[in-house]
Formats: C-alpha cells, structure tokens, sequence
C-alpha cells in the first residue's frame, strides 16, 4: 500500500535528508521515518482511523508546495503579522522554524529551558531521540508523524524543572504558518520529576497553509502539566496535528483543546498513563461551520494500575459544517481499579451539517469501572422556552444557550484567567458564525 | 413474582460440558469440496429452482470473486480455505414427508437428545417447527393452522418452487448479493432455510419456530431466511441453534431478511448455541451472519432480541432500516463469551423516515480469555426529522484475562433528531457477591443471579419457553467463570 | 432470668486490616432471648466485628476464637454462615440490579431449606409469608418486585434490610448501624420489625453510634467498644450515660479503670 505517496514526496525527503548539517543526528530516524512512508503512504478514507475524513485536498496542496521545491528551509525569512500577546513569555516556530524572541516577548520563566533542535548538546540530543522514537500511537496515524520526520527542518526542545514552590507562569507557544510552504512543525517536551508546566499551543497561519504538527511529551513522576490548545486558523487552512503525551507515577496531565477555526484539521492526541497514580484530564470543544471539517481523534492507554481519566467533548455544527469524534479508552492487562469516564456532547443545528461521534472503550482487564456517553441533538426546546418566558428573544435565547454549552469547557481550564481570556474570544466567534439554523 | 428469573435447576447445568455435542450417523448426500458455478449449478437442480433463482446465484457467485474478506471486526482466526468446504449436504431421505412418523427415528432422537421433543414441544407449545437438519428441511407441522390463516410457513426452497412470484419480488431486496462478502457467498451457495408471508392484516396464530443444526463435518451451512409482513400483519419469529461437537472449524453464514409493510410487526429472536470450540479454543463455528430488517412501511416495526452464546466465531449485526414515517426498531442482545471465544456483534438503525425511532441495549459477558465486542452504528439522514434513538450497551468482566470492548459509530445529519448512547464496563461487584451470599446463596448461584439481572433487560424481551432456555444457556455458558 | 446456651461466643478475638490490628482482644457472650447493644466511638471496630462475623474479604484473624451453634463460625463459608441462622442486616445494603426482592428471598429460603435437608418452599405459602412480612414493616408490594435495593432510598433499603430478617428468619441477628440515616417514622417501624422477632430463641446484636435506637428496641445487654475490645458492659443505663457524657469521657474512665486496677 502506498497511497497518496507520490515521488514528489518521496523526493522531498531524500532531500530534507541531508539538507541540514545540524541536524544529521536524526538521520537513523529520518531514514526509518521514510520507510514508513513507503510501507503505509499516507492515509485515505480506506483505513478505519480514517473513515470520516479525506486528505485528499491536503495531500494535493502539499504537493503542490512540494513541487514549487519550495521547503521551509528557504523561507525561514518569511514573515507573518501575528499578535503580540503582551505581557506573557512566548516563543514561536514559523513554518517549522523557532524564531529569535522578539521585542514583545519576556525572558523564560525560571526553571523552563527552550532549545532549537539544531543547537542540542550532545547529551541533550540523547534525551530528545527518546522523546522523538516515543510513539505508541495507533498504526494509522504514524505516517503523518513520520512525514513530519521526514521533513522537519527544525523543532523545539523544552524542558521544565520547575516545581510547585516556584509554579512558572503560562508559556504561550506559537506555532505559525507562513502559507507559502508546508510546515512541520516539531514540539518536544520535558517535565523533570515533580514539575510543573503551563503551556498554551495556539495555530496561526496566513490564508492558505498547510501544517503537520507533532508534539511529543513526557510527564516524568509527580509531575503536572497544564495544557490549552487553541486553534482558530483562516477558514482555508488544512493542519494535521498528532500529540502524544505520556506519563509516569502520579504525574497528572489537565488539558484543553479548542478548535473554531480551518477548512479541515485532523487531531490525534494519545496519552499513555505508564505510571501507576497517572491521571488525564482532557477537555475539548469545536464548532463547525461554512465548510469546516474537524476531527478530533483521542486515545487514552492505561498502562498502569490505580490510573484515571476523564474526557469531555463538546462539539456544536451547523451550516456544511461536519465535526467527528472518535475518542478511544484502552485498559491494559493488569492496569486494576481503573476509573474512566469518556463523554461526547454535540448540538447539530442545520440539516446540512453533520456529526460523526464514535467513543470506544477496550477494555482488558476485569477491575476497572470505565462508562462512556454520547448525545447528539438540537438545542432543549424546554430551555429555551423557558429563556424566552424570561423576555430573552429567540436569537437570543439560542446564542445564550450555545454559549453556555461551550463554556463547560471554558470553565475548566486553569488558571482561571486563561479561561476567561479564551471564553472572551470564543464569544466573539460565535457571534460571528456562519450558519443559517443560527 | 417474576417467574422469568426462576431457574431450579441450575446447580446441575453448571459444571458440565457442551451437551449437545453428539453426531448422528445418517448418510448424507455430499458434494465434494470446493466452489464453482457447477457446484451452484448441482444445488440448484437439486433443489428444482426457477431459473431467475440459478441467475441471480451465479450473478452473486461471480461478485463474490472480486470480493476480499472483510478484516475490519476485531476478530482473529486462522484463514478460511473457500475450496475445502462441502457446499451441500443433505439427509438420504429426502422431502415429501407427510407426518412426522416418517421422520427418520435417529433424527427424532437427536432431537430428543437436544431437548427439542418435535411433536411434544409442538403441541404442548403451541409452536410450529420447521426443523432445518443441515440443509435440507426435514418436516413442518402445523401447516395446515398456518395455512387457514393465510400464512405461509415452508422451507426455502419449496417456496421457490410454490410461490416464485413472492421469492423474485423480495429476494435480495433488504440485503442484496453485494453487500458484503458473507451475504454475497450465501446468496451463491445458500441450500435452504425458512420463508415466512403473512397476509395483509393477519395477525399469526402462533409463534414460528425453526431449530438449525449443522450435522455434516467440514459442512458450511448457509441458511437464507426471508420473511414478508404485509400491511397491518404481526408475526414472531423464533430461531434456536444448537450444534454437535466437532474438531474441524465449520463455516455457518446465513443471512435473514425481513421486510415489514405498513403497519405491520416482525418481532425475531435467536438463541445461538452453535459449538463453541473447547477449553483451548479448538474446533468452534465460525458465525458471519448478515441479518436486516427493512421498515418499508409507516408505523411497522421490527424487533431483534439475541441470545449469543456459541461459536468460536460470531461476526453479527442484525439491522434495521428505517424507511417508513413513524417505524420501530429495537435490537436486544445478550452476547455471552467464554475460554477462547470471539464475538464482534452489535446492530446498525439507519434512520430515513420521518420521527423513526430506535432501541439499542447490549449486554456483552466476557469469561476466560474471551473477547467481546459491542459494534454498532446509527445512523440518522437529513430526511428523518424528529427520529430518535437510545443506546445501552454493559460490558460484565468475568476473571482477568476477558476482554470487552465497545465501538458505538453515530453518524447523524438532522437537526431535529436526538441520540442518547450510554455504556458502562464493570466486573461484578465483589459487594453484591458477598451480600446474596450473606443470605444463604453459594457463590456459584450468588454469580448466576448477578448475571441473570444484568441480562433482565434483554431476557424480558424474549417469548417465555426462550427466556427460561436463555437463562440456562447462560450458566453453562459461563461455568467456572468466577471462583 | 434462667442463662440458656451460648449461641455466640467470641474468644479474645484479634482482627487486623491491611497491617492494622482493629479488634485488640474481643470477648462476648451471647445467649438466645437477650439483645446485645454495642455502641462505640467511629473507629472503634463495630463494623468489623459485623463484617468478620458475617465473613467477608479482607480481614485477618490473627487470633481468638467464634464459636456459634457450637460450630467453629471462622471456618465457615459465608453462605453457612447464612444457612445456620445468622443474618446480617448491612450498614450500606447493596443495589442488585435486575434481580428483583422476591427472587432473592426464595432463592436463600430455599437454599437454606436444601441445607438442612428441607424441600423447597411452596409456592403459595411463599407468597402468604412474603405478603405478611412486608405487611408488618409496612412495605408497599410493588417494592417485592423491585430490583435488590435497585434506585430505594437510605430509609427504605434499611427497612428492606428487615423485611428480609423477617422472611428469613434467623437465630442471630447481627444489625450493622441500622438506625443511622433514618427518620423518627422509619426508626419506629425497623424497630418495630426487630420486636415483634425478638423471643426466647433468638438473639439480637445491635450495633450502634447512638442510643436513640434503645428508645424503641430495649437491650439486655450494653457493651462499650473502644480500641477494638469492649471496655465496659453494662444494662440500658449505660447508654444513657453515653448519651449524657459522650464517648470521650466514658472512655477515658474505663482506661483509667483499666489502668488502676492493672497497677
């Protein structure tokens, strides 16, 4: 099988190969990343993992790119207008490419170091093969991790050993497109033993971009990460995004995925609860609207006894909007007392939009106490009747009523004044949505 | 008192082997292994079928060859050689017998051995059995009931013979030949099974019963079961298998089709107790079945209640599709795993009239080193406003080396419907053990109890004599299990 | 009163959980006709005196004896437990979905039947038995058909938990906090239940926090249990005292009782 990977892929990484001195040491990799490639291509609407969204387009713009020899190596001069989030510590990857602080940004909190992938010490470049050979993500998704691999030209290496006496303030990672190549973008991320780290992840592009993004995690023991992802890129932005976050004893990860805006944008987030005590929080909402597609895939692995989790989606489609959910709970063998909870809560608000919810649970072992749910439909009609005996109109009473639906997920984002910020924005974007049922 | 849950004798079902696991020693007519259009060709002269019947076979047959075996269920098994089944295989004695004294006395006395006393259970029940002894239909009682009534009762084949006109406009309609490879290899190779038309308006005086059985090593049954419920009619629909033990891995895919008028009820239920392969997973049926409904018509209804406790194999997702304004489905299931055995079943409601609602509750039981799996899809399209549908779907874990899993796909394109899924994965409480033994019960009856309530649900939806059958399934199925 | 036979016998019983020792050398004695009240601080080990008489998980016996019916109780299976005649009315009676009250009752009538050789009960006089118990503790029928405690509120699970004595009809009846988390109405009825079984050949053992309990069901016998043995027994009047001067204080008397007679 070898769909969608064409030679003028397979060309481009024979020559991101060896285009970059500095990053030679991942040439092990890079090689087993394009056998991958070969073996798998990439994914189309065939493979299970796949069934709810084409990357038709998306692969045919990336050839597009491709076939101008465009890379982003060359455009690493490239420009984008973004906003200053003032006030706040920040780095930015531009088109793949981590970018010198700028005037607008503060110096990094004490504890948090941030490298270039191409200034690792040596020692530091041991850590990160580790980081980058950690994928325990389901089959079908890898060959968009090893295109990213493949054609990385260059990453960020973050580590924290921050701890709870000194808890660092949210770190604001940009991760930008330039609309003029493909970017892959590439996060490593460390949390020593007994750490703390807020990190907020936001997608930017100009009109026009296509990214793969890939985040690699370690949670070491007793460790805490904060994580909130906010996606609101241009209405013609393909991103394909895959995370993988694992987590050692006692180490708790609390996170937040937002996504409002792009043409098509496909996540895979896997978290793997390796340590006994490890437990994941993960929150997400999206709105689909016009022609937007959203995918969110997410897998949470215990592998650990006494492990917990809790997962809650809410989407919300109108217009041609189409949102899938596919969220996936796996109890290993001899990963005991086991408590998960998954939930997928969606409003479809026009007969032209679509939902696609699919929560799973595989579940290997007899002591656990695992539930899922899913509800699909439109707003309460006793709700809103209710409102409207109140003197709320009807436009009204319905905007009250969406909003309050996506704030469940607003509100459980920490720290509190984050949620606030995000809930501010998101108001806004739902004022302005496209869609007739509204 | 709820005389459903009454259960005497379940100490001594419990700790035994697979009962039903004997040959009878009948010669049979065999075709020798293999697949070809001849193979078609000799079944269906055999069977004395018009020829719009051979066409769409072997219209099926050359389908079938450009198809490749599905791989997406979570199910694992050794290939299946296509060319080392016997496709047909039928008792010496043939048809055209006119009362059941005819019956070859071994037959009767396997299904004594089965607990199925044919003209006993008949009379006594109030049942009518078509008894399907591999593939060929041995004999049918009350017929002429039936037959006062406007309803027909028969084999499949005499209905190709008898009533062609009914079989070329319904055939093929609710599951046709390509939809997917089992189906299209039965439609090529399918030897026989049960036809059922209920007139217009017709309520059917008695619930209609048929008892599978494969009988013949190396024999790949494929049954095809087509049932027709003209406008405002109500038929309930009984279906029970058993199978003798066997070493070698037997393929059985049948495929049933219902097809509901307006107004009109098909209520089926199966209890499925095909041989489960042993201790160590040898031998077992391989069950890939395709079974749907077609709501054809406003305000009918189709209800599949299953009790799945056998095969090595079960590949399964009896479905509805909800065509007309106001239609029903339901899909009530107890799927029961054990040592080795492997089921992926679950059900689809395709959602096209207007305010058609659904009914999903599946409760899967993993003993052993089992795999159960929960696949199910609903599916609503722009067109059925106001549709509805709730899911239930409990996974029980027994010991643990089982496995339970739950894929529940919703797919929904109109605003106006509502769908509720719920799922939960648990063990049985070592709390609820310790109370029902606190009040005398062993732990043995203590576990059958606690999965017999899990199951009420689905139990209660079952024709009396079934359930109280179902219960017991159950706790063989499950011995030593916990403990 | 004339002393009849033991039926229980506790000898200097030592119980720990996961490492910790919580019973530390319990001794009790009690006869058929009387009502035992133990009444203890939380943590003193009330719940699992009860538990390890009724046999559950999780507890180990490092020594001491339970003799019931002249039977070595600690040897018996739960279940034999049950059949011989001792019942536990649980502190946090358990739900058992979809298997309904009446199911459960003649399927542990029945089993305690078979035990002892008996045949199973008939149907009808089931049902007559079934109807007058419920009567008495005032249950509606439609909860006989009910699931095991399946959606009952605190106060009815409780009252179930007697209804069930009742129809069971034990020699010993050991009841874990039943009193906790009833109104006055409810407390009068489950008391009433317990009365109308008490006589000459069967014993009680209440275990309780507060003694508003012995308002309505008299005890022969009050026990103080703290630290996992019983510090003083006395009549009703000792529950009184409880009452009036708390736990803490009557404790701490015993133990410098202890503590003097010792030296």
């Amino acid at each position: 099988m070898n769909t969608g990977f064409s030679p003028i892929w397979r060309d481009a990484c024979q020559r991101s190969r060896n285009a970059i001195p500095q990053l030679a040491w991942l040439k092990e990799l890079r090689d087993s990343a394009i056998s991958v490639l070969a073996e798998h291509g990439l994914p189309d609407l065939t493979q299970e993992e796949w069934r709810y969204t084409s990357l038709t387009d998306y692969v045919q713009r990336g050839a597009a790119y491709l076939a101008d020899k465009v890379t982003a190596a060359d455009t690493a001069t490239a420009t984008l207008t973004v906003e200053e989030t003032v006030g706040q510590p920040h780095l930015e990857l531009l088109d793949g490419l981590l970018q010198e602080p700028g005037s607008g940004a503060r110096v990094l909190p004490a504890g948090v170091e941030a490298l270039s992938l191409r200034q690792l010490s040596p020692e530091l470049r041991a850590r990160a093969t580790g980081l980058l050979a950690s994928h325990k993500t389901p089959d079908d998704t890898r060959p968009l991790a090893a295109l990213n691999m493949a054609l990385l030209s260059d990453g960020l290496y973050l580590r924290s050993t921050a701890t709870a006496d000194t808890p660092p303030p949210p770190l604001h990672l940009r991760l930008a497109s330039s609309g003029t190549a493909m970017a892959q973008p590439r996060l490593l991320i460390e949390l020593a033993p007994g750490s703390q780290l807020s990190l907020i992840i936001e997608h930017q592009s100009a009109a026009g971009a296509l990214a793969n993004a890939v985040t690699q995690i370690r949670c070491g023991a007793g460790s805490r990460l904060d994580l909130l992802r906010i996606q609101d890129l241009p209405a013609d932005a393909l991103l394909t995004e895959t995370t993988h976050v694992e987590l050692d004893r006692d180490a708790t990860l609390s996170a937040t995925s937002l996504d409002f805006g792009g043409q098509l944008v496909r996540q895979d987030l896997s978290v793997a609860l390796n340590g006994a005590g490890a437990t994941a929080n993960i929150n997400g909402a999206f709105v689909v609207d016009g022609h937007r597609h959203i995918d969110n895939h997410t897998t949470i692995d215990h592998r650990a006894p006494d492990t917990g989790s809790r997962e809650m989606f809410h989407g919300l489609a109108t217009g041609h909007g189409r949102g899938v959910f596919n969220g996936r709970i796996v109890v290993q063998p001899g990963a005991v007392r086991t408590a998960s909870a998954l939930n997928s809560r969606n409003l479809l608000l026009a007969t032209t939009a679509e939902i696609d919810t699919k929560p799973e649970l595989e579940i290997f072992t007899d002591d656990v106490r695992c539930s899922h749910g899913a509800t699909t439909g439109e707003l309460d009609a006793n709700a809103l009747f209710y409102l409207r005996t109140r003197g709320l109109g009807p436009d009204e009473a319905r905007q009250a009523l969406i909003t309050a639906f996506l704030h469940a997920t607003l509100a459980l984002i920490t720290p509190e004044d984050l949620g606030v910020r995000v809930a501010a924005r998101l108001q806004s974007r739902l004022e302005a949505l496209d869609g007739a049922a509204i | 008192m709820d005389s459903k849950l009454q259960n005497p004798g379940l100490n001594e079902l419990v700790n035994r082997r697979y009962q039903h696991g004997f040959v009878t020693d009948i010669e049979s007519d065999t075709v020798p292994p293999g697949h070809s259009e001849q193979v078609i060709r000799f079944i269906s002269q055999k069977k004395d079928e018009p020829a719009f019947l051979l066409e769409w076979r072997l219209k099926a047959y050359r389908h079938w060859l450009t198809m490749r075996e599905p791989g997406w269920a979570r199910l694992h098994y050794p290939p299946i050689d296509y060319q080392d089944i016997s496709y047909f295989s039928a008792p010496r004695k043939t048809p055209g017998l006119k009362s059941i004294d005819e019956v070859d006395p071994k037959l009767l006395a396997t299904y004594e051995k089965l607990g199925v006393p044919l003209h006993e259970r008949a009379r006594l029940a109030g049942v009518a059995v078509d008894a399907v002894f591999d593939s060929v239909s041995v004999t049918t009682t009350f017929r002429d009931k039936l037959a006062a009534a406007g309803v027909i009762f028969c084999s499949f084949s005499e209905a190709a013979r008898e009533h062609p006109e009914l079989i070329r406009q319904y055939l093929g309609t609710v599951v046709p030949y390509r939809d997917n490879y089992f189906a299209a290899l039965n439609s090529a190779m399918f030897t026989d099974g049960s036809f059922v038309y209920i007139p217009k308006g017709v309520r059917c005086p008695m619930e209609l019963s048929t008892y599978f059985r494969i009988n013949q090593a190396k024999t790949g049954q494929f049954e095809r079961t087509l049932i027709i419920a003209e406008e405002g009619s109500h038929v309930s629909y009984l279906e029970g298998c058993t199978a003798p033990q066997r070493d070698e891995n037997q393929l059985h895919a049948a495929v049933v089709e219902l097809v509901a008028l307006k107004d009109a009820t098909i209520k089926y239920s199966t209890v499925q107790n095909w041989y489960p392969g042993d201790e160590e997973g040898r031998g077992g049926i391989y069950n890939f079945v395709t079974k749907r409904g077609d709501c054809r018509g406003a305000n009918s209804k189709i209800s599949w209640t299953q009790v799945e406790a056998g095969s090595a194999i079960t590949w399964k997702y009896p479905s509805c599709i909800l065509r007309g304004d106001n239609s029903v489905g339901e899909f009530y299931s107890v799927a029961v795993t054990n040592n080795l055995q492997q089921a992926d079943t679950g059900t689809k409601m395709i959602h096209i009239g207007r305010n058609t609602r659904s009914t999903i509750v599946s409760k899967g039981i993993a003993a052993g080193r089992s795999q159960s799996a929960y696949r199910g899809l609903v599916k609503v399209l722009p067109t059925a406003e106001g549709a509805r549908n709730f899911t239930q779907c409990d996974s029980l874990l027994m010991g643990s080396r089982s496995a339970a899993h739950t894929y529940p796909y919703m797919e929904i394109r109109n605003p106006g419907a509502i769908v509720e899924h719920e799922a939960t994965t648990s063990k049985i409480g070592d709390d609820q053990l310790f109370y029902c033994r606190q009040r005398g019960l062993s732990q043995e009856d203590a576990v059958n109890l606690i999965v017999n309530g899990f199951c009420k649900q689905v139990f209660r939806e079952l024709p009396m004599e079934f359930a109280v059958e179902a219960q017991n399934l159950l706790n063989v199925s499950l011995e030593g299990a916990v403990g | 009163m004339q002393q009849s036979a033991p039926l229980l016998t506790i000898t200097d019983l030592r119980v720990t959980v996961a490492g910790k020792e919580i019973l530390t050398g319990m001794n009790l004695v009690v006869r058929a006709g009387e009502v035992h009240a133990i009444m203890g601080p939380n943590g003193s080990g009330k719940s699992t005196l009860a538990h390890v008489l009724a046999g559950r998980d999780g507890y180990t016996i490092t020594s001491g004896s339970v003799s019931f019916r002249d039977q070595d109780l600690l040897a018996m299976e739960p279940e034999e437990r049950a059949r011989a005649g001792l019942f536990l009315g649980f502190q946090y009676p358990v739900e058992v979905p979809g298997v309904s009250n009446v199911y459960l009752l003649r399927a542990a009538l029945n089993a305690r039947r078979k035990a002892r050789g008996e045949a199973e009960i008939d149907a009808a006089q089931f049902l007559r038995l079934v109807r007058e118990k419920a009567k008495l503790m005032q249950m509606n029928e439609s909860f006989l058909n009910r699931g095991v405690n399946e959606g009952f509120s605190g106060g009815e699970k409780k009252r179930n938990e007697i209804f069930q004595m009742a129809v069971l009809d034990p020699v010993l009846g050991i009841l874990d906090e039943t009193d906790s988390g009833l109104d006055i109405d409810a407390l009068k009825v489950v008391a009433n239940g317990v009365n109308s079984q008490r006589g000459p050949d069967r014993a009680f053992v209440l275990i309780t926090h507060y003694q508003r309990l012995l308002d309505y069901i008299r005890p022969d016998f009050v026990h103080v249990l703290a630290g996992g043995q019983i510090i003083r027994t006395g009549d009703r009047s000792l529950a009184l005292e409880l009452e009036a001067e708390g736990y803490d204080q009557t404790v701490a008397a015993a133990k410098s009782q202890t503590q003097t007679a010792a030296r």
